[in-house]
């Protein structure tokens, strides 16, 4: 379900604990940025699923028009009895820059990702181009989550993309490696670390460097293999009237 | 040898296009509504068109939309549209083509074709008068053709007779003309309604007429157009041309070596080819930018666009980029722009309070246009699954250039509450990581069993030890498919919570590192 914290609509992650420390979910129209402390922090895990969902669920809400216009009343209106839209849906495209070439598509069916509309592009590793890519990308409509590396990217790159994902309303998922020192213009920043968690389950501890309006909490373990079990375990619920009938 | 034209009338063609036009009514559950084409007059809706089924109801053209609909209850109505009738019947031209190269639309419902010395290609004149009643019946149009010696006697056989193909063997006009009425000659209303009052009601009778006072009592038209369907005058056929491709060039004087002047020039030969479009009614699919330099061969630039857009704004950035790759410096003479690709043109109006979206589906053509102009079409790519058990091997890049971006189809294939019974393919039970080395890295392993899992690897450049290893899950290919893979794969979580995926060859019994899971 959408939460209303603040004035931006906010995109569940799947995780309650991530939700609640960034006060309700990821802010749409906004830039995100996921910080790994180590090269097998599991950011890009993250940043698909909460893609994922944004697809789903940008394409059922309007977001053009300025949430501040709408009133508080319908804050507590769940999507589905919602009023006629004032205006023409978003899409929900999800665009994923690979700069390293190491991205493994089936992996991400698995977590749920809809191949199908996900666009992936290619470039090598100049900071320019995934720039630039990131901006059109960030200010088309039709697009609900941009993933990207972000390895060389100044304040003035980040105000950019900022107004970039204001104007367009998706999400900016920006994937860094440590050390990432100065100001940065994103809505949150998150730092990542590998966790070591009972059973051979993956799992990860998340630091909330900064966000805009909530509560920086203090760090928790996630556990990743979670919200896979889940889903599938939600899918196979499906499946099975269609067995039984 | 003697002339013969084919005539062929389209009795319903307004019905007929609007019916082919609009998607709702094309759907087979409303093939048996009737339909008519209306028009305003004033405050009230009036019939013009009716199709048969409506005919058959009691429609009839002149009524108010109102007494139409009190005659047959599920009457579906469109405005008329004599642009649009015009502009198919431009394209059946095109179409008829393939049976003779003289083709004229000869009135607002009719085609003319000059089939003399064609028809043994098809079969004779009956054959060919089949195929093309045919092969229109196939496109959703009635009609009905004739075959005469003049164009006159075959219109008018084609309008007034009964038959829906008549052929009239050579000489025998007079014969197939006497029972059809005067109007079929194509004669002004008020010389008709003249020759009924006088009785004349065919043109066997007005045959009987003397010649030499029927220009007096009822205008000279009526003969010409007598001796014309006869064929003792002349009628000449002014047959279509294919359209040419839409093209704007400039050539200068001296050659240009600027490059602002060039994009200056290249700004107005796109404001005059976007007119030159709207005013055909097309949209634009793919461009064609050739410069002309001297001493060098042209340089062209293609560029197509993964929708047919009218949105001129979007053409011009790209184009402009485009050309700025050219490389001006041996002088430019001359910068040519044609569409050599373009698509009819069907404006669509959104409903403003709608929650569909095909702008999202034009939104998302732009940006990928956008993207490809620039980076290139191998670098935007959308990624299949292949049924492969070689993990690197289940899955293949697709250009998004070649395919369409759907984005309704789309959704569905892949939404999670409509995955078939199995699973997708490439999918296995086990977890693959997020991220795949595209070559596997050579590992430094230390296991306490030579076929265990390890307690320690290390790369090149750092080292992990292991806290626990899930597996193994061998992976082996065919021997049939080349050099195949005998692995035995791991899923080692480090002392610090990371995950690898990391394999054994067992033929050399290497260790690698494939992938991560990050």
């Amino acid at each position: 379900q959408q939460h209303r914290g603040g004035s931006t609509y906010r995109c569940p992650s799947g995780w309650s604990q991530l939700d609640a420390a960034l006060g309700g979910g990821f802010a749409c129209g906004a830039l995100h940025e996921l910080i790994a402390a180590d090269p097998t922090a599991a950011t890009l895990t993250i940043a698909l699923r909460v893609a994922s969902h944004a697809a789903q669920f940008l394409s059922t809400i309007q977001c053009s028009s300025p949430p501040d216009q709408q009133s508080r009343a319908s804050a507590s209106q769940s999507m589905s009895t919602a009023a006629p839209p004032l205006s023409a849906a978003r899409g929900s495209w999800l665009l994923l820059v690979d700069a390293d070439g190491d991205f493994y598509p089936p992996a991400a069916a698995r977590l749920g990702v809809p191949l199908s509309r996900l666009l992936l592009i290619r470039t090598g590793r100049r900071a320019a181009e995934i720039q630039w890519v990131c901006e059109q990308a960030l200010r088309c409509g039709a697009i609900a989550a941009v993933i990207a590396p972000a390895a060389h990217l100044d304040a003035y790159a980040s105000r950019r993309l900022q107004l970039a994902a204001e104007t367009g309303g998706g999400l900016g998922l920006l994937l860094r490696n440590e050390p990432a020192h100065g100001h940065t213009f994103a809505a949150s920043r998150l730092r990542v670390e590998p966790a070591s968690s009972p059973g051979a389950r993956p799992a990860v501890r998340i630091v909330v460097l900064k966000v805009r309006e909530g509560r920086p909490a203090s760090p928790f373990v996630i556990d990743l293999a979670d919200d896979a079990e889940r889903l599938r375990f939600r899918w196979e619920k499906q499946q099975r009237p269609a067995h039984a009938g | 040898m003697p002339r013969r034209m084919l005539c062929v009338h389209f009795p319903h063609l307004s019905a007929d296009r609007a019916r082919r036009d609009d998607l709702e009514l094309a759907a087979t559950a409303e093939q048996a509504r009737p339909l008519v084409l209306t028009r305003r007059a004033g405050a009230a809706v009036i019939v013009e068109r009716v199709c048969p089924r409506a005919q058959q109801r009691g429609v009839r053209s002149g009524m108010t939309l109102a007494q139409a609909q009190a005659l047959a209850p599920n009457l579906c109505a469109r405005p008329s549209a004599a642009h649009r009738d015009a502009a198919l019947m431009r394209r059946l031209t095109h179409w008829a083509l393939r049976f003779s190269p003289v083709v004229e639309v000869f009135t607002s419902d009719a085609l003319l074709l000059d089939i003399t010395g064609c028809a043994h290609l098809f079969g004779g004149e009956a054959p060919l008068a089949r195929q093309v009643v045919g092969g229109l019946a196939q496109q959703g149009l009635h009609a009905k053709a004739a075959v005469a010696d003049t164009p006159g006697a075959a219109y008018a056989l084609a309008t007034a007779g009964t038959d829906a193909i008549i052929v009239v063997p050579v000489g025998q006009t007079c014969a197939y003309l006497a029972p059809l009425p005067p109007s079929a000659l194509r004669i002004e209303p008020h010389a008709v309604e003249r020759l009924d009052m006088l009785g004349v009601r065919t043109i066997g009778d007005l045959l009987m007429l003397p010649r030499s006072t029927l220009p007096a009592r009822f205008g000279a038209q009526l003969v010409r157009r007598l001796r014309q369907a006869l064929g003792e005058a002349p009628e000449p056929l002014t047959p279509s041309e294919d359209e040419p491709l839409p093209v704007a060039q400039t050539a200068f004087e001296t050659p240009v070596r600027d490059g602002q002047t060039i994009r200056f020039v290249l700004q107005r030969l796109l404001n005059d080819l976007y007119a030159q479009l709207e005013r055909r009614d097309l949209a634009l699919r793919g461009l064609q930018c050739v410069m002309t330099c001297e001493d060098r061969a042209p340089a062209v630039q293609t560029i197509s666009l993964s929708h047919a857009s009218r949105s001129w704004r979007h053409v011009s950035s790209l184009a402009v980029e485009r050309v700025a790759q050219l490389d001006p410096t041996p002088g430019v003479c001359g910068l040519r722009l044609i569409a050599c690709e373009t698509t009819r043109w069907r404006g669509v109006q959104n409903h403003l309070f709608s929650s569909a979206s095909p702008r999202s589906d034009e939104e998302i053509g732009c940006l990928v246009d956008r993207l490809i102009n620039r980076l290139g079409e191998a670098a935007v790519v959308r990624a299949e699954l292949v049924d492969d058990h070689q993990p690197e091997r289940a899955f293949q890049y697709v250009p998004v250039a070649q395919g369409r971006l759907d984005a309704r189809g789309a959704a569905d294939a892949d939404a999670p509450t409509r995955r078939p019974d199995q699973p997708p393919p490439g999918s296995s039970a086990q977890p693959r990581p997020l991220r795949l080395l595209p070559r596997p890295a050579p590992l430094k392993v230390i296991a306490l069993l030579p076929d265990g899992p390890p307690t320690w690897v290390a790369t090149a450049n750092r080292e992990y030890p292991i806290a626990s290893a899930c597996g193994p899950e061998r992976i082996e290919t065919g021997w049939w498919r080349g050099p195949d893979v005998q692995r035995d794969y791991f899923r080692l979580t480090t002392e610090h919570g990371g995950q690898l995926w990391v394999f054994r060859d067992c033929r050399s019994g290497r260790w690698y590192l494939h992938g991560v899971f990050g």
